[in-house]
């Protein structure tokens, strides 16, 4: 027997750090929810014998039909019917969180309370009375701190309990007298079909018919009582609550909690925490920019400086692997392994170091709360220029993959400000231009600070670029004004080392999924292009860097550049296969003395900004059409990122010859 | 034990000088960065001449010297520009030290961008005045001053 535990709770309140408790890292598995871009993650875990199926839902701080993540959410626990469903409630945040506690309860699930985060709500001088709450609410309470793993076995041996206990506890959550009557005037319908009240919950259904759930209208449909339940939702409530049922029926639950913690809480005298410290600064409105710069610019120093070494050794161990291939005696075959796959596949594989670095420096900030706070210091400045706050979050995971962060703007309501967010967002560097960076900045300033330092630059450059290219698109093409934007900050805490472990290989990972499709397709036609016809002088990709260089010409590229270029367009790493493969050398530092002889540093300074700009990959290209619904902006977005490149590019050639620069 | 106002200018003391230190050597950085300053002061400091490094110097100086007026009325939330400087201090310490040891392990594998490294070449203003930001540690971690 297996059991199902679905976990649930609002954004930042510890569930994934719970997850990862519950169930070990290698046991984990991550897919996508069916039909949906949102990640699913699941894994097995045991306890005193018995086997549990764990499933992550999407953070959530309701369980209405509007938001996906809240219908995925919903539709797991009424369709799958979970054993337990394990409600994480952040302790210093209850009064909010309960809310989703009373809908879950309304849901007739089996639920159990994670009170979480107590440390913190005790730091904030709250005292709960959780034997009282729990007899109140009628299902069993944990304290935990999951960070610190506390609560975490009692928290198992209550899961097990519940999932064995034969009869669902259906606590009622009694609203006032006139929406108890409006209640039951349609659930004394709904039951007249057997068909409904064998696969809901009745009184769910009721409460989410008095509301107006859309997608909850749709599943009585054909019901025999269809329309009696029409008529009874349309005429009899409007006019007897004269207010939007969803409305009465919020301010009655948030009613509820308040009679609840009545009994059950108490709040002491505010104390000063941490994180109105750190607040202080982090948001302060002249100090908070640079602050995030100055932490921006170390995570760039780390990523660059201390994964070099790590490089050279993932490189030495590429090319004593690539040394066994030598022995080949078919001089096509040999070429192919040795130049296509472990000259240049391998050599990508080299960036795995700074990758991985990167993501592990962005999950610190990310798990210690701080990322949040640079979103809300950028949202002033962002407003300005006329970017809405919530555009942020798809900007700042586009340091990762411009791929999600599309996909991300769904969070964005305005048509009008998410469209303006996927138009600037491929400006954002994801981790596949890093490896370029890495490579150029490398060959020019070796391993001291200014190569980090360009590396860094490259990120503000597309930072402003985008934020320039709203202010101008929110001027022409897409004219008014961002809506406002409220902000939630969770509290600081300091991350766990496997924590920021979990976060990076998560991330990471996409890197080296990447590898063995369009990294290994793009190394074969790289590899063949340059080889063939086998024997000549001239390959086709010296043909094609040919037909490309006079364009170049004037930003200092060669023909070898220009042919690279042509190839990022699959994925933007293969630029780096593709130097490995013109200039026909092998290893890092060769293929870095290479790009040194062949370019000036300005060139290469203006190459790392053309990389930078120029047009997305062909995934990226795909999710922009999915997310706009046109090719319109598809081509929009190809053609202001080629013009921005090049007229970028130019500027810093011709801005830093003026300066004396070469 | 609050924060009185006593209390408060020792720490607004405390806090000038190192806010200044920083600050001051963030100015020396891009001075030599900028080929401005050499000499025998920019080597006894290990100047490295990185500019960027120098503005980041100067920020976190400047975080210091924020707090400095409402320390000296003996106003706690003074204390809240000491911590996030002592923070942003430490996060450069933290940072030039992975650097050093990351360098040191390209040296003892003997890979060739490493061959001519001395430790001596990653130590910097970033590095040793952390040293000085002890005291600041104390003060953010004495829990009854913020109460």
């Amino acid at each position: 027997m297996v059991y199902t535990v679905a976990l649930i709770g609002n954004p930042n309140v510890g569930k994934s750090v719970i997850f990862n408790n519950l169930v070990p890292g290698a046991r984990q598995h991550v897919g996508n929810w069916p039909g949906k871009t949102v990640e699913k993650k699941e894994g097995r875990f045991h306890h005193k014998g018995v086997e549990f199926n764990a499933v992550d839902l999407p953070g959530c701080y309701s369980l209405t039909a509007r938001a996906v993540d809240e219908l995925i959410a919903r539709d797991f626990i009424v369709e799958e019917k979970p054993d337990v469903v394990v409600d994480i409630v952040d302790a210093s945040n209850i009064e909010r969180n309960l809310y989703l506690t009373l809908l879950l309860l309304e849901l007739e699930a089996n639920v159990v309370i994670a009170l979480n985060m107590y440390d913190i709500a005790e730091e904030k001088g709250y005292r709960i009375d959780v034997e009282k709450l729990s007899e109140q609410l009628g299902v069993p309470i944990v304290p935990t701190v999951a960070i610190r793993k506390q609560g975490m076995e009692e928290l198992k041996d209550v899961i097990l309990q519940t999932a064995e206990r034969k009869v669902v506890r259906k606590t009622k959550i009694t609203y006032p007298k006139e929406i108890e009557t409006a209640i039951n005037s349609i659930t004394q319908i709904i039951q007249k079909d057997e068909r409904l009240t064998r696969k809901y919950p009745v009184r769910w259904l009721a409460i989410r018919l008095l509301e107006g759930d859309e997608e909850v209208l749709e599943k009585i449909k054909g019901s025999k009582c269809e329309g009696e339940l029409t008529k009874a939702i349309s005429t009899d409530l409007r006019e007897r609550l004269g207010e939007d049922p969803e409305i009465v029926l919020a301010e009655a639950r948030y009613g509820i909690i308040s009679n609840l913690l009545r009994t059950t809480l108490v709040k002491g005298a505010k104390k000063w925490t941490i994180t109105d410290m750190l607040d202080k600064v982090f948001l302060h409105k002249a100090l908070g920019i640079p602050v995030f710069l100055v932490l921006m610019w170390a995570t760039f120093q780390f990523t660059f400086i201390v994964s070099a070494p790590f490089m050279s050794i993932i490189e030495a161990i590429i090319a004593w692997v690539g040394s066994l291939f030598e022995a080949i005696p078919n001089e096509i075959l040999r070429s192919f392994f040795v130049d296509g796959i472990f000259g240049g596949l391998g050599f990508v594989m080299t960036f795995i170091a700074p990758i991985f670095f990167l993501f592990f420096a962005l999950s610190i900030l990310e798990d210690s709360g701080y990322l949040a706070r640079a979103a809300f210091v950028m949202d002033r400045l962002m407003f300005k220029l006329g970017l809405h706050g919530k555009s942020f979050i798809p900007m700042l995971l586009g340091f990762g993959c411009n791929l999600p962060a599309i996909m991300a703007t769904r969070t964005i309501e305005d048509e009008k400000d998410r469209l303006l967010t996927i138009l600037i967002n491929p400006l954002m560097s994801c981790s596949a231009r890093l490896p370029v960076y890495v490579l150029v900045a490398g060959a020019f300033w070796g391993t001291t600070m200014y190569a980090g330092t360009a590396v860094w630059g490259m990120y503000i450059l597309g930072i402003v670029l985008a934020i320039l290219m709203a202010f101008f698109f929110r001027r022409t093409l897409l004219k008014g004004k961002p809506a406002p934007f409220i902000m939630e900050l969770p509290l600081y805490r300091v991350p766990t080392f496997h924590g920021i472990v979990i976060h990076m290989w998560e991330r990471g990972v996409v890197f080296l999924k990447k590898a063995g499709t369009y990294l290994l397709g793009g190394a074969i036609t790289l590899w063949f292009l340059s080889s063939f016809p086998w024997g000549s002088e001239q390959s086709y990709v010296y043909l094609l860097g040919n037909l490309l260089s006079p364009i170049f010409k004037p930003l200092g590229f060669g023909w070898e550049l220009s042919a690279s270029l042509i190839f990022a367009f699959m994925a933007k790493e293969i630029v780096v296969e593709a130097l490995g493969l013109i200039y026909a050398v092998e290893g890092e530092t060769a293929i870095k003395a290479a790009l040194a002889s062949s370019i000036t540093p300005l060139s290469g300074l203006a190459f790392m900004s053309f990389v930078l700009i120029y047009i997305p990959c062909l995934a990226t290209i795909g999710v922009i059409k999915q997310e706009t619904g046109s090719w319109k902006w598809v081509f929009l977005t190809v053609l202001y990122e080629l013009i921005l490149a090049y007229v970028v590019a130019l500027m810093i050639v011709v801005v830093g010859r003026m300066l004396g620069f070469s | 034990m609050g924060l009185n106002k006593s209390l408060g200018q020792v720490v607004a003391t405390y806090s000038t000088l190192i806010g200044l230190l920083y600050a001051f050597l963030g100015f020396m950085e891009i001075l030599t960065g900028l080929g401005l300053s050499g000499g025998i002061l920019s080597k006894i400091l290990f100047m490295k001449g990185d500019m960027i490094a120098g503005a980041v110097l100067i920020t976190t100086g400047v975080v210091y010297l924020a707090g400095v007026g409402s320390l000296s009325r003996g106003e706690r939330e003074g204390l809240s520009f000491v911590v996030v400087g002592v923070l942003l201090s430490t996060v450069i310490f933290a940072l030039y030290l992975s650097i050093m040891g990351a360098n040191a392990l390209g040296y003892i594998l003997g890979f060739e961008d490493w061959v001519d490294w001395t430790w001596i070449d990653d130590v910097n203003p970033g590095l040793w005045l952390w040293f000085l930001t002890i005291p600041g540690i104390y003060i953010s971690l004495k829990r009854e001053w913020r109460e």
